[in-house]
């Protein structure tokens, strides 16, 4: 990841505790326009948290994230405005539809033409037919698919994606592939945390392997050994602990 | 104007919701009328009639059944990560508050008053209807201090590992002044068939009570949640 | 230094007590309305003041916490709250035993002892809480927000209660109690030594507070080295 002034997500010197525990340390890096950072790590890595911090839903102890020239402490409304999150929960109402659900989001976003959006994003995860259903009546991989709709309603252009893979049938895995590959050429950035090993590497344009806390290697996929990336990914791990 | 907007938003989505379920609201009506009918049981005849003792018995069925419902006001939120899903929204942390506070604000406010026909049938005997607003004035302002207080500590318990044990026990001892105001206040009314000059008192402590609660409310809201 | 702040401390309140027990007993007269059970009043009025002041130091601390989100102040609150609802509890127990001589009956729904009672409730709830979260960053903060929204219900619980009880002229009407000048002497000389009291109290509290943690750091790096 080249250092520079126009990096479109910078984060440097990043810390979290939570009481006595620290959970990230230190963790610096820049994502380009258009990567896909993938960010990988052994459970307790403080992959979640570095997520959720980038999502702004956790406060950094210490360190700052810029997203977009904006700095996140300073003004956390308008970064939002620009990031959608994907995670391994849906983040959906069960009780509402899937329209009602992605009519709720809209507004909260301040979406404009929302009805046409919400055509057109559930055409294109294929939950058309299903408009108007009770979420909670939705498979796993359907409910996952809603939730991109949701997380795209807003027009972010940085996605993070929080083990989106987790919990999802092949078809439904298959999907979402697609979609992020759709994405991708619509010049959307991509930070994703996943211990899937061969989705991630499939993505990525850049890795952050992440232990303890810490930063065990940061830097362009291609500086990395891939012929046999489990033992190049053990191995970083393995020399940390 | 957006600030209003969105806490509407999130007021209709809760309303949505109830409406399919009817899980709080339900109970909640059932739970009133339970407690109702055990005081009645538990004091014999002895209240009937006498304003004070039958607003007390009146307020603690309110009091508990807010209690179940403001223990369920977060539960839907915990499911599914959906807090974090208002969290990403790009508004202030307070707006969840107010959104959150007002719809159980009404959720409140409707069980009470499917409730009161029913308790004056139970407990009064004459019905002074003269003062009917002003019931209604004490029973808003005893809600509004009801949702702002039982809203930010129901985010507290919903996080605690005795969940549902833990809201009354918060809740409880910082609700007092409301329902020694509400109890006097109501008491009055009821028992009066003229304009009580000594309820502006109990109105005047509920309106500060209200007012400093939503404040505290306000500014403490965002701690609770984020980390 | 700190062990050096803590003797001083410990002996302050050492003598003030030893002192303020002379005086009490040898030093101020006895009343003449309430004979010597009048004598549990320099006991009461500071055990009376304390539990404010030190629920006042842990809505301070909660404030200062959630501002600077720094550990101490999380400390200090809960030492000050465990201390403060000991001597609450205190100060219910010698309440009661005011009541019978005074109203006649162990308890009365007298303002201020009521508030105590609501005090007593509140901050066991705030002590529960502590104990029902287990993730300490988070069991800091919500701590602190109900610190801050207890100690802005007890003025309010006060003032309903008395505007509750004067509606309703109180049965018993009180002795009173006429204060001659080495009586308000010796008030004042135990406050001050029970102030004392309570200031090492919570010292002695804090370190041991500390002092647990060393202990989890060290149980962390043994277990994770």
């Amino acid at each position: 990841m080249p250092e520079s002034a126009t990096s479109l997500i910078s984060v440097r010197g990043l810390s979290k505790t939570f009481g006595r525990r620290r959970v990230l340390e230190d963790i610096d890096f820049e994502v380009e326009k258009r990567e896909f950072l993938a960010i990988f790590g052994p459970n307790g890595a403080g992959k979640t948290t570095l997520i959720k911090i980038l999502a702004t839903l956790i406060l950094p102890s210490s360190g700052t994230v810029c997203l977009d020239g904006i700095e996140l402490k300073k003004n956390p409304l308008a970064a939002r405005e620009r990031i959608g999150l994907i995670s391994h929960e849906s983040l959906l109402y069960g009780d509402l539809t899937a329209h009602e659900n992605l009519r709720f989001y809209g507004r909260m976003f301040g979406v404009l033409n929302l009805e046409e959006r919400i055509s057109h994003l559930l055409e294109k995860v294929e939950l058309e037919h299903r408009k108007f259903d009770l979420v909670r009546t939705f498979s796993r991989g359907m409910q996952q698919r809603l939730s991109i709709a949701r997380a795209l309603l807003h027009e972010p252009s940085i996605l993070l994606l929080d083990e989106p893979h987790s919990g999802l049938d092949p078809h439904a895995t298959e999907i979402l592939d697609g979609i992020l590959e759709d994405l991708r050429k619509d010049d959307h950035t991509f930070i994703m945390a996943t211990h899937n090993l061969e989705k991630g590497l499939n993505h990525a344009t850049s890795v952050l392997i992440l232990s303890q806390g810490r930063t065990v290697f940061g830097g362009r996929k291609d500086a990395l050994d891939i012929s046999d990336f489990r033992k190049t990914y053990d191995g970083y791990v393995g020399s940390h602990v | 104007m957006n600030y209003l907007r969105r806490i509407l938003t999130i007021v209709g989505k809760d309303i949505a919701a109830e409406i399919r379920t009817k899980e709080m609201m339900n109970s909640m009506i059932v739970f009133v009328l339970l407690t109702l009918v055990i005081f009645n049981f538990a004091f014999g005849e002895r209240f009937e009639g006498a304003a004070e003792a039958s607003a007390g018995i009146l307020w603690v069925a309110f009091l508990f059944a807010a209690v179940l419902g403001l223990n369920r006001v977060f539960v839907h939120e915990k499911d599914e990560g959906c807090l974090d899903g208002l969290m990403l929204c790009p508004v202030d942390r307070s707006v969840i508050y107010f959104g959150k506070a007002l719809a159980s604000l009404i959720f409140i406010s409707v069980v009470e008053l499917i409730a009161l026909p029913i308790f004056a049938i139970f407990f009064i005997r004459t019905i002074f209807l003269a003062n009917l607003w002003l019931l209604i004035l004490v029973l808003i302002l005893s809600n509004v201090g009801i949702a702002a207080v039982g809203t930010l500590l129901s985010a507290i318990s919903i996080n605690t590992k005795a969940r549902d044990l833990m809201l009354p026990i918060l809740f409880f001892p910082v609700i007092v002044p409301i329902l020694i105001a509400a109890v006097k206040s109501t008491g009055l009314i009821i028992s009066s068939p003229s304009f009580p000059e000594d309820v502006l008192v109990w109105l005047r402590m509920l309106a500060i009570y209200d007012i400093i609660f939503i404040l505290v409310g306000f500014l403490t809201f965002e701690y609770v949640l984020e980390e | 230094m700190r062990d050096w702040i803590q003797r001083i401390l410990f002996w302050f309140s050492l003598i003030g007590i030893i002192v303020s027990i002379f005086m009490v007993f040898f030093y101020a007269p006895i009343d003449r309305n309430l004979g010597i059970v009048q004598k549990i009043f320099y006991f009461h009025l500071p055990v009376a003041i304390t539990p404010y002041f030190a629920f006042l130091v842990v809505f301070v601390c909660s404030i200062l916490f959630l501002w600077k989100r720094e550990r101490r102040w999380d400390v200090i609150a809960l030492a000050s709250a465990e201390i403060g609802l000991v001597i609450d509890t205190a100060l219910l127990v010698t309440g009661t035993i005011w009541d019978k001589p005074t109203w006649g009956v162990w308890w009365v729904w007298e303002p201020r002892l009521t508030t105590s009672l609501i005090m007593w409730l509140l901050y066991a709830g705030y002590l529960l809480l502590r104990r029902s979260v287990g993730e300490e960053a988070r069991r800091a903060r919500f701590a602190a927000v109900y610190g801050i929204v207890a100690f802005i219900s007890v003025p309010i619980s006060f003032m309903s209660i008395r505007w509750w009880r004067t509606l309703h002229p109180l049965v018993f009407k009180p002795t009173g109690i006429e204060l001659e000048p080495p009586m308000i002497f010796t008030v004042f000389v135990c406050l001050i030594a029970f102030f004392f009291f309570y200031l090492c109290l919570l010292r002695q509290r804090i370190g041991l507070e500390f002092l647990k943690e060393g202990i989890e750091d060290l149980k962390d790096s043994l277990g994770g080295g």
